[in-house]
């Protein structure tokens, strides 16, 4: 290969070097910019009017689930998996005498609607925010990761209406199989209620501190089954930010407000104008062992043959990019990629909705799939006096507690 | 001026306006950081252009053109898809291919030679220098994509960036010198590079 001993001005050079990056490149999809145009005028108009909030939290995450996402039907059975898991539980607590705690907890008593984001695991970078409306039995969803879609989530009838803004299209979820859901509101009244009548209910005050930005006075109640964190505004007893580690899951809340008045229209469950409908029925009635193993063989196969680092709902929240990014190389047809979402939406909801006695022990990490000496989970059943063990090779067995793995 | 004011203000038609002037621009100087993969670039400009109608409100024109702003933010999704997709096997591979052009790559670098049409036209010289400009600031890749690939005039330049051709011109000698040290560490290559005027 020989050089030509032509002298190259400076500007000759870098137009030959970066030449090398004008060639072939790949020409402007006018359909894919229009359809972007009016999705991104919308977030302008959105962001311009509600300045803070949930919109500016999604440029990392906001490419999550999107290759998932190519295929209406799974980007809906995706969605809705992850609307059902961050469902809010409050389990039972204690009573306080505080005077402040008091206030602090006749306004969740008092309330008739509240806006929140919801953020499940511990807050950082990437994590996904929920931004919600509720109002009585329903709620207005919006996630930050799939920015397009806006849920409205009626508990009473345990039906989701789906609507994909960009592309108008409209489906209804009818969440067969669910555990029961309560009224959110009444599920918050009820915790207070409780609190209030037991008598061994200890409530600690956490003092002042900045919390999102702004002062607020924290108190953290104590229960066997649950801590629960609620940060107020110090001047009006408003919360403003509730923590709750229950299990094996944390949840916070913040940004909260309540009474924001709210009108009927977005809470309603039809079909707006324009929008074309869709029926997705997804079963998940009873998410079983099987289920669980069958997506943490999904979950193996997609990375190397190796199990993930976690398997609580923040890590399956955190690896969901790079899961859609793997079923988008696997080049599978939608049906295909339907029933790999469904699989492991079951296999997610064994672990949100765990059963078993106790807490569920996850040892996975680095192990690899095949690995028949390695335990990498294990748990008790209602009512069993042994623990089930899951191996590396997705065998299992019935384990006595001085056998288990250590 | 205009589309500034109209984005302050929350207007949707200043939006549209940003749009109409950038998102094919933004596309293309996309495409020719990400090559051959149409849904990368998709994926890119879709989350540069939800990001910044995110951030628009609070665009400051002081701070720079509506385009240098722009690509700001297109810059860091560039960089941020590079580390997480971009494939390390491909990048050793054209290092690897620049290494066995012996010494003659680093005389066409630090001297004054033209390479031959096959080393310019090569895939692994392109993906050395892509990967060499996704590490540059968002200002200096737009300079160098404007001068040398879209083949603009140093006055074209300054009114699109609202600067003069005075600081252009500094500004894109930085800018060769800042792209001349990124393809040196890149490549491992002689001293040579280090020895080329700006």
């Amino acid at each position: 290969m020989k050089f030509n001993k032509k002298k190259q001005s400076d500007d000759e050079k870098f137009s030959s070097l970066l030449s090398s990056v004008g060639r072939e490149t790949v020409a402007p999809d006018r359909e894919f910019l229009n359809k972007l145009k009016e999705e991104s005028a919308k977030i302008f108009e959105a962001s311009a009017s509600n300045g803070s909030g949930h919109l500016r939290e999604s440029i990392n995450t906001i490419s999550i689930w999107r290759t998932i996402m190519k295929n209406p039907i799974t980007k809906i059975a995706a969605a809705a998996a992850i609307l059902i898991v961050v469902i809010i539980g409050i389990n039972q607590l204690g009573d306080s005498s505080s005077v402040a705690w008091a206030e602090v907890s006749q306004h969740i008593l008092n309330a008739q609607t509240a806006i929140l984001d919801i953020i499940i695991g511990d807050e950082g970078e990437g994590s996904v925010v929920i931004h919600d409306q509720i109002k009585g039995p329903r709620i207005r969803r919006t996630m930050s990761n799939v920015e397009d879609v806006v849920s409205i989530i009626d508990l009473e009838t345990s039906r989701i209406l789906t609507l994909t803004v960009s592309k108008k299209e409209a489906a209804y979820i009818d969440l067969k199989g669910l555990p029961s859901m309560p009224n959110y509101m009444d599920t918050l009244r009820n915790v207070i209620r409780e609190l209030r009548e037991n008598p061994h209910f200890e409530v600690e005050e956490l003092g002042k501190q900045e919390i999102d930005g702004r002062e607020a006075i924290g108190f953290l109640a104590r229960h066997p089954k649950v801590e629960l964190t609620i940060w107020a505004d110090p001047e009006t007893a408003l919360p403003v930010r509730i923590e709750q580690v229950g299990g094996q899951m944390k949840v916070i809340c913040k940004n909260v407000k309540f009474d924001v008045p709210m009108d009927e229209t977005l809470f309603s469950m039809d079909v707006p104008d324009g929008y074309k409908l869709q029926q997705v029925e997804l079963d998940l009635m009873g998410a079983t062992e099987q289920d669980f193993i069958e997506g943490l063989r999904i979950r193996a196969e997609l990375f190397d043959g190796e199990f993930p680092e976690g398997i609580a709902v923040e890590d399956y929240l955190r690896q969901a990019q790079a899961i859609g990014g793997k079923l988008n190389e696997l080049g599978l047809g939608d049906e295909e990629v339907t029933k790999l979402g469904m699989k492991l939406s079951r296999h997610l909801l064994f672990i949100r909705f765990f059963k078993g006695q106790g807490e569920w022990h996850y040892v996975g990490n680095g192990v690899k799939l095949g690995d028949a000496e390695t335990a990498i989970f294990w748990y008790q059943p209602e009512g069993s006096e042994t623990y089930r063990v899951i191996y590396g090779d997705l065998s299992v067995k019935d384990v006595s507690t001085e056998n288990l793995p250590k | 001026m205009e589309i500034a004011e109209g984005l302050q203000q929350g207007n949707r038609d200043a939006w549209l306006s940003l749009y109409e002037l950038y998102a094919e621009k933004l596309w293309c100087n996309v495409a020719r950081l990400m090559a051959h993969d149409p849904a990368s670039v998709a994926d890119v400009v879709q989350e540069t252009l939800l990001s910044a109608a995110r951030s628009a409100k609070n665009f400051n024109p002081r701070r720079g053109s509506l385009w240098t702003w722009l690509w700001t933010i297109a810059k860091r999704q560039v960089a941020l898809h590079y580390r997480k997709r971009t494939s390390k096997a491909i990048i050793a591979r054209a290092q690897q291919w620049w290494s066995l052009l012996d010494g003659q790559t680093s005389d066409w670098i630090g001297g004054w030679e033209k390479p031959p049409a096959e080393v310019l036209e090569s895939a692994e010289l392109a993906t050395l220098v892509r990967f060499t400009l996704t590490e540059l600031s968002a200002e200096y890749q737009t300079l160098l994509m404007a001068k040398y690939v879209d083949g603009l005039t140093i006055e074209d330049i300054a009114r699109e960036t609202n600067g003069s051709s005075v600081a252009v011109r500094s500004k894109l000698a930085r800018a060769r010198k800042a792209f001349r040290l990124g393809f040196k560490r890149l490549t491992h290559s002689t001293p040579g590079i280090l020895e080329m005027a700006p």
